[in-house]
């Protein structure tokens, strides 16, 4: 009878055993697996990569720091550094304030709110290809659109060479950044708002509180932690920003738009009539990205749960 | 029921393990190209291929087209990944696979009738080491195409040297029109310009190329002469304001609409001029050689290859490989390929199927007025196309931008 306890009592938890740890674990592998095979193991080899000088051809060889000491000195890549910088904080700033002050008017009960959602959505499904193709011939300096328009206005000392012009250039793609991007996290902040309770609005109303410190005192502080969402998806978007400039400028003129995105494909596959392409070095060049994007989203998402307000 | 549920899983497996040993039997080969007419909705191309195909059962054709722009990056990720195909345009790769032993060294495999068919140019364009590791499948040859009613409205005639059209540039200009139309927002045009103009100046373009010889570099009088030309032709609004912020495509299309008097092109354009341009200009549009610097000079202008066969080494399906291009370049299959497209014959006999006189004349300026035009050396391109980029701006002097271009190049063989 003793025994026959004994057995059952191991015999369950065996099963118990089986349930708390293999099971769950039986579940997690196939996902674990596809995340180790395309994920895990892709980005050890890239780092390791990183150390290495590799051409495709020739089999790699290690040369340690090499790579990171090289983009230390290489004027192309602090160039492209610059320029995301300039990209990153221009876009996150706008990106951010501009969708939230649209979305507060829309959410104010607007006449037509609802057109001025779609329109303002319009453009977030168009690809960024299309969209860089797209502006590349309204910027364009002879015959593109921009300047037509401007010359048919009569402010013809307005026109400028936009994209050719290497103080222009960056300003002109973060221009169409905030248009392209605007709708989307219009929506994002627009969705949010719907869930501040109207009580608090009402009730800074009956206390005296005109719009603006409704929205600054309630909706803003309200909305942290969605505007930390915002701000880390711009400040991502930035540091790796790289198709619509490609289709744009290629990083030039002479790489006055080279970002670290643009100038890590340069380096990896070439421009159009490039050759020799140095796949250990541009991959240090996304391993700076990696580390960059990283410690930037850290950086955010600690300030917004710190700054953030419960109800 | 069992048995038979038995019965029909065991033949399942029995087939799914026998699939691959089964598809063993037939020889794939592959091809890779970036050529549009080329891809498998041609009827010409399939015909070419299929002719092969009957000549070799057993043997099946896979016909992959990759447009140019994403060509290149193709290549590098196939090269890396160990997965090249086993005939395929080596572009600018020609070089490093041939040195690397990846491609088949044609000068080793095939005889010298067979070599010795091509025009000097293309053929340069792909010797390396005094080994040849591409097939020029077509050749290529720049100049400057002409809109006669601008020209005539004007009273004005083709330059013969930069300084004639450096002069004429003010009369164009002033009519409205722009003198020559090109873009180069993708930095891939100016190199073409300025680097037969080097030769114009009397450097040798392929050994700045390779720059291994210590008395050649890009900081030298040619190259600095060449940037001056280029930038005294772009103060000089020979060229569209803000040229780099033009797309190639954007400049054909400013030639099109009668907007330029003239447009810096390749020749592969006469075939594209054909469906683009109204039909006024395309049947009265002319082509000139390119300036010289003075009018007894030759009119060196950007010629060789870019579409070249290169053959996969060391594969099961080498030998099969070297047959098909053996086959693609017999008279009888590249006069069909030269009647279809109308491009740029790589070989005296494919000039017979021109018809389009544009590309008859340009052709015959491939053993007279051909330079190099196209860079395999590590970090030449981008050393180059940048700095044209700025020299176009003048944010820039000559001097400055071949001493950049050196210390570009010279870093980028250093990593």
């Amino acid at each position: 009878m003793a025994v026959s306890t004994v057995n059952h009592k191991s015999e369950y938890l065996l099963v118990t055993q089986l349930r708390k740890y293999w099971l769950p674990a039986l579940f997690l592998a196939p996902a674990a697996f596809f995340l180790a095979a395309f994920i895990a193991v892709p980005m050890i080899q890239a780092i390791l990569l990183g150390f290495q000088r590799w051409n495709g051809i020739e089999p790699a060889t290690w040369i340690g720091l090499r790579n990171y000491e090289n983009l230390l000195q290489d004027k192309v890549f602090w160039k492209s550094m610059g320029n995301v910088v300039y990209y990153t904080v221009a876009t996150t700033v706008f990106q951010t304030t501009i969708p939230l002050l649209i979305a507060n008017i829309l959410n104010s009960g607007l006449r037509g709110s609802t057109a001025f959602r779609f329109l303002y959505f319009l453009p977030v499904i168009i690809s960024l290809t299309i969209t860089g193709l797209l502006w590349r011939m309204i910027y364009e300096p002879n015959f593109g659109v921009l300047n037509e328009l401007l010359r048919s206005l009569g402010l013809r000392d307005w026109t400028q060479l936009w994209l050719a012009d290497r103080n222009l250039v960056i300003p002109c793609i973060i221009a169409v950044s905030i248009w392209q991007s605007l709708g989307f996290f219009m929506m994002i902040f627009f969705a949010a708002m719907q869930g501040i309770p109207q009580d608090l609005y009402e009730s800074a109303s009956i206390d005296g509180a005109n719009v603006w410190h409704r929205f600054r005192f309630i909706t803003v502080p309200m909305l942290r932690s969605t505007m930390t969402v915002v701000i880390v998806l711009n400040t991502i978007g930035g540091i790796r920003a790289f198709d619509q400039i490609w289709v744009m400028t290629t990083g030039g003129p002479n790489h006055a738009s080279e970002t670290l995105g643009t100038y890590l494909y340069r380096t990896a596959f070439g421009a159009l009539g490039s050759s020799n392409p140095h796949l250990g070095y541009a991959t240090a060049i996304a391993i700076v990205i990696l580390i960059f994007s990283l410690i930037f989203s850290i950086i955010q998402i600690r300030v917004g749960q710190v700054n953030e307000v419960e109800l | 029921m069992k048995l038979l549920a038995r019965i029909i899983l065991v033949a399942c497996l029995i087939l799914t393990l026998a699939a691959p040993a089964l598809s063993q039997d037939e020889t794939v080969l592959r091809i890779m190209h970036w050529t549009s007419s080329m891809s498998s909705e041609s009827e010409w191309w399939n015909a070419i291929l299929d002719g092969f195909l009957e000549m070799h059962p057993g043997v099946t054709i896979e016909n992959n087209f990759v447009p140019f722009p994403q060509y290149l990056p193709t290549l590098e990720s196939m090269i890396a990944g160990e997965e090249l195909p086993d005939v395929f345009f080596g572009h600018v790769k020609a070089a490093e696979l041939g040195r690397g032993g990846l491609s088949v060294n044609y000068s080793e495999v095939m005889d010298e009738e067979f070599l010795s068919q091509f025009y000097e140019g293309p053929t340069r364009q792909f010797t390396f080491d005094g080994q040849i590791y591409a097939i020029p499948w077509t050749a290529q040859m720049f100049g400057i195409f002409v809109n006669p009613a601008i020209m005539e409205e004007l009273g004005l005639e083709p330059p013969e040297t930069w300084d004639d059209l450096i002069a004429m540039a003010p009369t164009i200009n002033d009519a409205g029109y722009i003198p020559v139309a090109w873009g180069n927002s993708a930095m891939n045009v100016c190199p073409d310009f300025v680097l037969p103009i080097i030769t114009q100046f009397g450097g040798d373009v392929w050994a700045l190329d390779d720059l291994s010889d210590p008395d050649v570099s890009w900081d030298s009088e040619p190259v600095v002469q060449a940037l001056a030309l280029v930038q005294d032709l772009a103060m000089n609004n020979v060229f569209m304001p803000g040229i780099n912020g033009v797309s190639e495509a954007q400049g054909a299309q400013i030639f099109y609409q009668g907007r330029s008097a003239m447009f810096y092109g390749g020749s592969w354009y006469p075939g594209i001029i054909v469906n683009e341009a109204p039909e006024e200009l395309a049947a009265n549009y002319y082509v000139a050689k390119n300036p010289a610097l003075t009018a007894e000079d030759i009119h060196w202008s950007g010629n060789g290859s870019g579409e070249g066969w290169v053959t996969k080494a060391n594969s099961d399906n080498t030998e099969l490989a070297l047959e098909l291009v053996q086959y693609l370049m017999s008279p009888e299959i590249y006069s069909q390929h030269i009647t279809e497209t109308q491009n740029m014959p790589s070989m005296e006999a494919g000039l017979d199927f021109v018809e389009n006189e544009i590309v008859r004349e340009m052709t015959s300026w491939l053993t007279t007025d051909g330079a190099n035009h196209i860079l395999f050396g590590q970090g030449s391109w981008d050393g180059i196309s940048g700095v044209c980029a700025s020299i176009l701006d003048g944010s820039i002097t000559p001097e400055a931008g071949a001493a950049e271009i050196q210390a570009n190049v010279l870093a980028a063989r250093a990593r």
